[in-house]
């Protein structure tokens, strides 16, 4: 009883045990780390949509492949740094493991990934993937992140579950729900950090 | 109880003496600034330590960033400059440790650092594993102070830190809680165990402490940390936004956060409050609170309900 009632005194902000300001220093060292080779990942992303949509399986298989690598990437650069600032970094890595590995399964002995704008479901799955790709740093950039430390799909987590969500969506995978789950449960983390990160 | 008014008295007279002395004792006379440091008393040794030491939650957790290890470095520079003493970690702070290690291995120290740290952990045989850990990641060959961190696991941590007390492995041992957390069994440490410190929550907005742990740290002659002195910067935050009123300054008080701390050290059994800050000009305003008059009994109360009104 004693124990929940402390449990239960804790503030979202009482819980973050890095400054909004560490965050965000966070994408600067991984951008910086990436310069210059950000035309490079616009390429990659460019690609990968283009093979999704192609009718060809070895290009939807390598659109996957792609796709999984983002997540690879992010649980490789991005948790590597977050790591050492959040105790619980490596256990949230693990989201972005798991999820790399599901997708890559999908890509080599699956379907792999074919989207396409026919439908409700795919073209609401477009909108969201836009959303991570673009819109997501427009709107950091717009409440005033400096371009330094902008959010990327395949560098930062939040853009890359966002985008593949739509992806996902707009896939014409029968059942992606399953696959859905990491992805909407890094949404629901994501949202409390930012939370106690606004509040703190 | 007919003889608090005298223990307040001795208290008084007590916590006097140790500021009268602090001015006369080596270590902050070297200092740039010539005003005499106010220094508290360990009881269980009767050593001193200058009032106001610094927190490292949150501030020092900047990771490998070289940039912000930098600036933090300038941070404990100008705390270690001005007659600072005493900086708490833990090893639930992240990297915190190994920024204060950092920092610590690039500033060139010639007065003696009060290095206190905390053991954090449910498993009850990792006590000195932990402590070699922290020692290790500080560079230093022995703390000063280990804490049992939040109450975890603390009989059994407490028993082998006493161990190594005996042993001479670390000087002093501690428990810690905060906002206002278990008080009671730390209550029932406080009488039943043989610590020398105790850290727990008190500030200006936050007076809980003073109802029985204050009392009780006299008592039993255990030292006081204060911890989260500007309730985690909501308390600071919030009175600056708001001018700082002329009486006060009159009073000898300097800015508001010179004010808030002293509030707490005037306490006559306070030790020291540990305020922590990630800027090298809020490190400066803190480190005033460790100069000039303190508040008497009748300012203090001014000052609570001048910021309650706030
Ligand atoms: N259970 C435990 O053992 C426990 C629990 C809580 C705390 N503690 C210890 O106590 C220490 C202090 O508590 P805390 O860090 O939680 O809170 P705190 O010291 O009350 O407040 C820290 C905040 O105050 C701000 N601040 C500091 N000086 C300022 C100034 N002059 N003007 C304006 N803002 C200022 C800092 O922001 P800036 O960086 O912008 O200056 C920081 O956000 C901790 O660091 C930790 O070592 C221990």
């Amino acid at each position: 009883m004693d124990t929940l009632a402390t449990w239960l005194s804790y503030r979202p902000g009482d819980l973050l045990m890095f400054s909004p300001e560490t965050y965000r220093r966070l994408f600067e060292r991984l951008n910086l780390e990436l310069w210059p080779w950000h035309g490079l990942l616009a390429l990659l992303v460019v690609a990968m949509l283009w093979l999704a949509l192609r009718p060809e399986r070895v290009a939807q298989r390598a659109a996957g492949i792609l796709l999984a690598a983002a997540w690879a990437a992010v649980a490789w650069g991005f948790f590597d740094l977050y790591a050492e600032i959040n105790l619980l970094a490596p256990w949230l890595a693990g989201v972005f493991v798991a999820q790399a590995l599901a997708i890559a399964a999908i890509a080599l002995v699956g379907p792999g990934l074919a989207i396409g704008y026919a439908g409700r479901r795919a073209r609401i799955g477009l909108a969201i993937a836009c959303w991570g790709l673009l819109g997501h740093p427009l709107l950091l950039l717009a409440v005033g992140r400096s371009p330094a430390s902008l959010e990327l799909f395949g560098l930062a987590p939040d853009p890359t579950a966002i985008a593949t969500i739509g992806l996902l969506l707009s896939s014409q995978l029968r059942h992606p729900v399953p696959l859905l789950v990491l992805p909407l449960a890094w949404c629901l983390i994501a949202a409390l950090t930012w939370w106690a990160l606004l509040t703190a | 109880m007919p003889n608090t008014h005298h223990r307040r008295r001795r208290q008084l007279l007590r916590a006097a003496a140790a500021g009268l002395i602090a001015g006369y004792l080596p270590g902050g006379s070297a200092r740039a600034v010539a005003d005499p440091i106010i220094k508290r008393r360990i009881p269980a040794s009767g050593e001193t330590v200058a009032a106001i030491g610094m927190g490292t939650w949150i501030t020092f957790n900047v990771g490998s960033d070289p940039r912000a290890r930098q600036q933090r470095t300038e941070v404990l520079r100008t705390f270690l400059d001005r007659g600072g003493q005493l900086v708490d970690s833990s090893p639930m702070y992240g990297s915190a440790e190994a920024v204060l290690g950092h920092a610590l291995a690039s500033i060139e120290r010639t007065d003696p650092l009060f290095a206190a740290s905390k053991v954090w952990t449910p498993d009850e045989d990792a006590t000195r594993e932990q402590v070699a850990r922290s020692e290790r990641l500080w560079g230093i060959d022995r703390f000063d102070l280990m804490q049992v961190h939040n109450l975890v696991a603390w009989e059994a941590h407490l028993e082998t830190l006493l161990a190594m007390r005996e042993a001479g492995e670390l000087r002093y041992v501690g428990i810690t809680t905060s906002h206002g957390r278990r008080h009671r069994e730390l209550e029932r440490i406080m009488r039943e165990r043989p610590i020398d410190f105790v850290q727990a929550s008190y500030s200006l907005a936050n007076r809980e402490a003073e109802q029985r742990l204050l009392p009780l740290a006299a008592e039993r002659d255990i030292a006081f940390i204060a911890n989260r002195p500007f309730q985690g910067g909501r308390l600071i935050d919030r009175v600056k936004r708001h001018p700082f009123p002329g009486w006060a300054r009159e009073a000898g008080l300097a800015n508001w956060a010179d004010a808030l701390l002293k509030f707490i050290i005037a306490h006559p059994a306070v030790t020291c409050a540990i305020p922590a800050t990630s800027r090298v000009d809020h490190m400066r305003e803190n480190m005033q609170a460790l100069r000039g008059p303190l508040p008497d009994e009748a300012l203090r109360e001014r000052l609570a309900r001048h910021v309650a009104r706030l």
